[in-house]
């Protein structure tokens, strides 16, 4: 009994940090999604590049702070480039602009490949490293960790799109952009901000996870992949949406992963099918 | 055109038929005469690996450029038709019914993946995909007593392969293709119009090419009949794959030129509008999932003769990016395209990677993305569209030099 | 079935809100075989969401439609065009990418027992091929058949976007502005196109524009939307009379 609750404590722990790990990466793409059409198969790169590059900057700087920084800004500056320089010509074209995202995450699988080599990177930042005991309970700190820095991420995120002026135009664009443009507003220029700052969400994630998950090439396509089955259970464009997407995708995945090992790979692709059979918008009921 | 829709045969429409496609009878029979011509082994796979890859792309296409569906999920169907050929074939089942089975395993696969259409639109679609190819891959790699698991399984050579019989087949069709080419150019040659560069050029062309064959034929000819089981299975796999991949091409180009090809394409260009029309869009785009998927089984079967063994690799998402590539190479949306693009590629991956070996991916996703940027519409979308243009300055330097034609142009002043 | 004013649509208590915004308000109309009936409103009055409930692209959230006595709340779009029912839209969307004739064909293909053909080429179904152009030669875009649908001004777009409407051979036409974007200059003929099609007897229309003067000769009568309601409906003369359309609309604009 004891062994079992143990078992569910912690399965409640890690799906939550993993959720967390998921809404990263899904908050971006979907409202990338949302707001500009554009189904980004290079958001998985940026998750595999933010990892890269935050477990680089720590091995040589030994601050976590740092590496989250850096590899957020990486992220950004990227995503800035990328988008201005090879999305804008296509915007509006779905399909290509698919094909390109999906180049980049090819090129990039294939560059971190050669410069990093194939075997993962870790790293451990001192202090939320290890565990506690808790009422006979073993918790892993780093797992707690993601936790809150994941909840703190998303209340961010939220003032940011409920408060701000760009937020609002944001959420009302990944929910109807023609109406955004009939507003006015530069809507090439809130593309590629929003290509960016999702772009930094997904590099921080990475960052974020590698002490759990490490850096390694396969990062890019798994994780993007995780990402499309919450952002098809959130709803596309929909931010509440990828939030309890991600939670709920996590936890079902962690604790089938715990509980029924065998049915882990299958069990993504049930709570999609379910999903799309109940409530076909996601849970927020949005096409995007 | 004859009347009552049925174009009335006769040998003279034929040939008129074959003069219009010179250059298609040219590669054609070229392709036939492919293994005889080569001194290497090596390049008769290569290109029987073409051939196959541009029959999956071919099926890719179908679904992309014609009916306008984004699916990650095609190796599915390049997989599963792939196994279910070869397991039949392992417990001795002849070779047609082995076939029927791997297009009936197209039609429900296509059947299956049709129905997530429902709920699923565009994106969506494609992320289900995924998943869902993802999900077919582990299930095959984990069942170790059906499928071999990870090792896989090995494919017996059917038959006909292993018979000197259908190498005779193949060859009395280069025969008879050799025999229509001549026709054809003595009847060009004899025509009132006169000769003028393009044609000499072609004549001349046609000529080397003829006595190429009058010279190696006889050589190759010999060690090939009396040859080794392996020469002879390798040649008769390219003939089974250039005969599969040029028949089906031509049914899918009649297909795409019936009416259910053209409202496939209006789908692609404006489904909403298709819908107010009077058309239940999602009947057609499952025949579309349907067609695709028996093509795309059938590359899968043809794949596993060429290799002897089926693996979950077959199953990976490579082959569907491939296809992707070489139809956006090639061109979406243009039949051709899939096939230039399939040809191109692997042939490029082959001689590049010897040079650069691990960076060859890399190259690939660079080549890809300044396609997609520069060549949106691929090599024969952009030959399509500009073609016109291109043509007629070609043809207007041609006119304007040739030495054949100046008795015309006199005539014209 | 052949009674003098036998109803050809009919909606009742017809309602749509979208989250807190009601887009069309408890609208009960009825529209007799034959007339031409035109339907104006401010901008954002609901008149589009108006065909697109009657198309069943949207979904009503109360009230029922009616067409030719039959209850079409069931009914998906492809169902209600097979039904009778063509409409052409207020931004164009027609084939941009495929030529004229083909935009056409394709559509008066649908009604034509050949949709599941894979094997015959599809130039031997020639009737197919001469309906359309029948059919764009009575538009006026005879003759350029063979132009790509993008590169056509404005003004033959819309004669296209008719074309397609009327090659699926309708009983009733819904046309959302089909002057929206014509200049000056071409209105005439698109007027025109409508009258024809109006003389033909077979065709029950319902037009939403925004240019009164064009309703105001067309038309045999006219209802006015306002903010999701019926504000009023009669004969041109009536509604011009009407103050509270006058204030509502021809005085604002």
């Amino acid at each position: 009994m004891d062994a079992i609750f143990t078992l569910i404590i912690t399965s409640i722990i890690d799906g939550l940090a993993f959720a967390m790990l998921l809404f990263l990466i899904a908050c971006g793409l979907s409202i990338i999604f949302g707001l500009m059409g554009v189904l980004n198969f290079g958001h998985g790169a940026f998750f595999m590049l933010g990892a890269y590059v935050a477990a680089t900057l720590f091995e040589y700087c030994q601050n976590f702070a740092i590496a989250l920084i850096g590899a957020g800004l990486f992220g950004m500056l990227l995503g800035l480039i990328l988008e201005y320089s090879t999305l804008r010509p296509v915007h509006g074209k779905h399909l290509p602009q698919l094909l390109l995202t999906l180049g980049y995450l090819v090129v990039s699988t294939q560059a971190v490949l050669l410069i990093w080599g194939a075997v993962p990177k870790l790293f451990y930042p001192p202090g939320i490293t290890g565990s506690v005991t808790l009422f006979g309970l073993r918790i892993l700190l780093y797992r707690v960790f993601l936790i809150f820095f994941g909840i703190a991420t998303a209340i961010v995120i939220y003032v940011i799109l409920t408060r701000t002026r760009i937020g609002i135009v944001i959420r009302a664009g990944a929910e109807d952009s023609e109406m955004v443009e009939a507003l006015g507003i530069n809507v090439k220029r809130v593309f590629t901000l929003t290509f960016g700052l999702g772009s930094a969400l997904a590099a921080i994630g990475g960052a974020v996870g590698v002490p759990w998950l490490g850096a390694n090439p396969a990062l890019g396509t798994n994780y993007l992949f995780m990402g499309f089955v919450v952002t098809v259970v959130g709803g596309m464009g929909s931010f509440k949406g990828s939030f309890f997407g991600s939670i709920l995708v996590g936890i079902l995945h962690t604790f089938t992963a715990y509980f029924l090992p065998q049915v882990t790979f299958l069990i993504d692709f049930i709570v999609m099918a379910v999903v799309l059979l109940v409530r076909p918008g996601g849970l927020s009921g949005k096409w995007g | 055109m004859g009347m009552n829709g049925m174009a009335k045969f006769s040998p003279r429409l034929f040939l008129d038929f074959l003069s219009t496609r010179k250059i298609s009878l040219t590669i054609l029979t070229i392709l036939f005469f492919f293994p005889l011509l080569t001194p290497s082994r090596y390049h008769v796979t290569v290109l029987t690996e073409i051939f196959v890859l541009a029959l999956f792309a071919i099926s890719y296409d179908l679904l992309l450029g014609y009916t306008g569906i984004v699916s990650f999920g095609h190796s599915a169907f390049f997989g599963i038709g792939a196994y279910v050929f070869s397991i039949l074939l392992r417990n001795q089942t002849p070779f047609p019914v082995a076939i029927l089975a791997t297009i009936f395993s197209g039609v429900l696969l296509g059947l299956a993946m049709g129905t997530f259409l429902t709920r699923a639109k565009g994106m969506t679609f494609a992320m289900v995909t995924i998943s869902f190819a993802e999900i077919v891959r582990l299930l095959f790699e984990r069942s170790r007593e059906l499928t071999g698991g990870e090792t896989g399984l090995f494919v017996p050579r059917p038959l006909f392969i292993k018979s000197i019989w259908f190498t005779y087949f193949g060859l009395v069709i280069c025969a008879l293709l050799i025999v229509l080419l001549c026709v054809v150019i003595v009847r060009e040659s004899t025509r009132k119009d006169g000769i003028n560069r393009v044609k000499a050029s072609y004549f001349i062309f046609l000529g080397v090419f003829l006595a190429l064959l009058i010279y190696m034929v006889p050589q190759k000819l010999s060690p090939l009949l009396e040859g080794s089981y392996i020469i002879v299975s390798t040649t008769n796999v390219y003939f089974l794959a250039l005969m599969s991949f040029i028949t089906l091409y031509f049914i899918a180009k009649r297909i795409l030129n019936s009416p259910i090809g053209r409202i496939l394409v209006a789908i692609r260009e404006n489904e909403d509008r298709m819908e107010m029309l009077g058309y239940n869009v999602f009947k057609y785009k499952l025949v579309s999932m349907i067609l695709s998927g028996i093509y795309a089984s059938i590359a899968g079967a043809l794949y596993a003769i060429f290799l002897l063994i089926v693996t979950p690799t077959f199953l990976e998402a490579t082959f569907t990016i491939n296809a992707l590539v070489h139809c956006v190479m090639g061109g979406v949306g243009t039949l051709i395209g899939p096939v230039i693009g399939a040809g191109i590629m692997t042939i490029f991956q082959r001689i590049v990677s010897s040079y650069i070996g691990r960076l060859w991916m890399l190259v690939l996703g660079i080549m890809y993305i300044v396609i997609v940027l520069l060549l949106p519409y691929g090599i024969v979308g952009t030959w399509k569209l500009k073609g016109a243009s291109v043509k007629k300055t070609i043809r207007r330097l041609i006119r304007s030099k040739t030495m054949f034609s100046r008795h015309k142009q006199t005539q014209k002043d | 079935m052949k009674q003098v004013n036998f109803i050809m649509l009919e909606t009742r208590n017809l309602t749509k809100k979208f989250g807190g915004l009601v887009a069309v308000n408890n609208v009960s109309v009825s529209l007799e075989r034959g007339i031409c009936k035109g339907l104006i409103g401010p901008n954002g009055s609901g008149k589009t969401t108006f065909f697109n409930l009657i198309c069943r692209v949207v979904k009503p959230t109360v009230g029922k439609i009616f067409f030719k006595g039959k209850d079409i709340m069931k009914f998906t779009p492809h169902e209600i065009s097979r039904i009778g029912v063509g409409r052409s839209y207020q931004v164009t969307n027609v084939f941009f990418r495929l030529p004229v004739l083909e935009n056409v064909r394709i559509a008066v293909q649908s009604r034509r027992n050949i949709n599941y053909n894979f094997y015959s080429n599809v130039e031997e179904f020639k009737e197919c091929k001469e309906k359309a152009l029948e059919i764009l030669a009575m538009v006026g875009l005879g003759g350029r058949e063979n132009f790509v649908a993008s590169a056509l001004t404005p003004g033959d777009v819309r004669k296209l976007e008719l074309a397609i409407a009327l090659a699926t051979e309708p009983e009733l036409l819904l046309l959302d502005e089909p002057t929206a974007g014509v200049s000056i200059e071409e209105v005439p003929s698109v007027i025109d196109i409508i009258k024809k099609m109006k003389h033909t007897g077979r065709l029950t229309i319902l037009l939403i524009e925004h240019k009164i003067d064009v309703v105001m000769d067309v038309c045999d009568s006219i209802f006015v939307m306002h903010k999701g309601s019926v504000i009023a409906d009669g004969t041109p003369q009536e509604i011009a009379n009407n103050e509270l359309v006058q204030t509502v609309y021809l005085g604002g604009a």
